[in-house]
């Protein structure tokens, strides 16, 4: 994808993000929306800012691996609390 | 069979940037994560502390760096794209414009960092503000680094030839600055925007 396009849909994830936790009623989905929001921001800037494809797999491997078990911890720290 | 030559030309992705500088990231993120365990881990024990003192953030500095940091990657990705085209005068325009955005990073870094502390909130009020000063001046660390390194690649795009040397060079840096890029995506939400019900 043009690194345009990922740059305005990072942007536009950032704000929703932030307009989720200003205005959302159902506080602890929003609170989860945000940080799976925040995944999938991480993801797309992996794959598209960094270009880090699947093929030379360990980095990328690791890499989502990483990103699997933050999104995993905090979302769940957050719901245990 | 004979497999037709689309496929048979199809090679191995090429890692873009230093494997280097790879390991190097990897070893990052791992600290990160122990960062962001650490936090939720103390968040379960003292939600109502945590939500207290997150309140008292200023949110709307945070998102300004988080559209900072994603804009500065879009000229970054730009520099490498002009790099990869050996167009010398774009590869130096949008490099100066990726450390001229990011810089605003510090600015809105120091300008928070100063509130807090005219406040009287330091390193030591509590558990979330010694997260949020350890993890943010970590982080900030990392992003003086990488304005360093872009000052170096600067120099050597006026000076050297944009050849497939300079080009690992770019590339890692760039890998670098998204990273740095990366880990504040994660950040502002967590300490930000977790809002407890």
């Amino acid at each position: 994808m043009k690194a345009a396009y990922v740059w305005a849909l990072l942007i536009v994830a950032t704000l929703v993000s932030w307009l989720v936790t200003e205005d959302t009623a159902a506080q602890k989905l929003g609170a989860t929306a945000v940080i799976l929001i925040a995944a999938f921001k991480i993801n797309m800037v992996v794959a598209n800012f960094m270009e880090l494809e699947w093929r030379p797999r360990p980095f990328r491997i690791i890499i989502t691996g990483w990103l699997a078990l933050v999104t995993t911890t905090i979302i769940g720290g957050y719901w245990a609390a | 069979m004979r497999l037709p030559d689309t496929v048979l030309s199809v090679q191995p992705a090429r890692l873009p940037g230093d494997s280097g500088v790879w390991t190097f990231i990897i070893a990052d993120l791992g600290a990160f994560a122990m960062f962001f365990i650490v936090f939720s881990a103390g968040r379960m024990g003292a939600p109502a502390l945590f939500e207290q003192s997150r309140q008292h953030l200023d949110i709307s500095l945070g998102l300004l760096n988080t559209l900072i940091l994603l804009t500065s990657s879009l000229f970054m990705v730009r520099a490498v794209n002009a790099a990869q085209s050996e167009a010398r005068r774009a590869v130096i325009r949008n490099i100066a414009l990726t450390m001229l955005i990011g810089s605003g990073f510090a600015v809105t870094k120091v300008i928070e960092y100063k509130a807090k502390l005219a406040a009287g909130i330091g390193l030591t009020t509590n558990e979330f503000y010694t997260y949020y000063f350890a993890f943010t001046g970590i982080h900030f660390l990392h992003f003086l680094i990488g304005l360093g390194a872009l000052s170096v690649i600067l120099i050597k795009a006026r000076a050297d030839a944009l050849d497939a040397k300079f080009l690992i060079w770019i590339e890692s840096v760039g890998c670098y600055w998204h990273m740095v890029d990366l880990l504040w995506i994660m950040l502002f939400p967590m300490l930000y925007l977790l809002r407890a019900a």
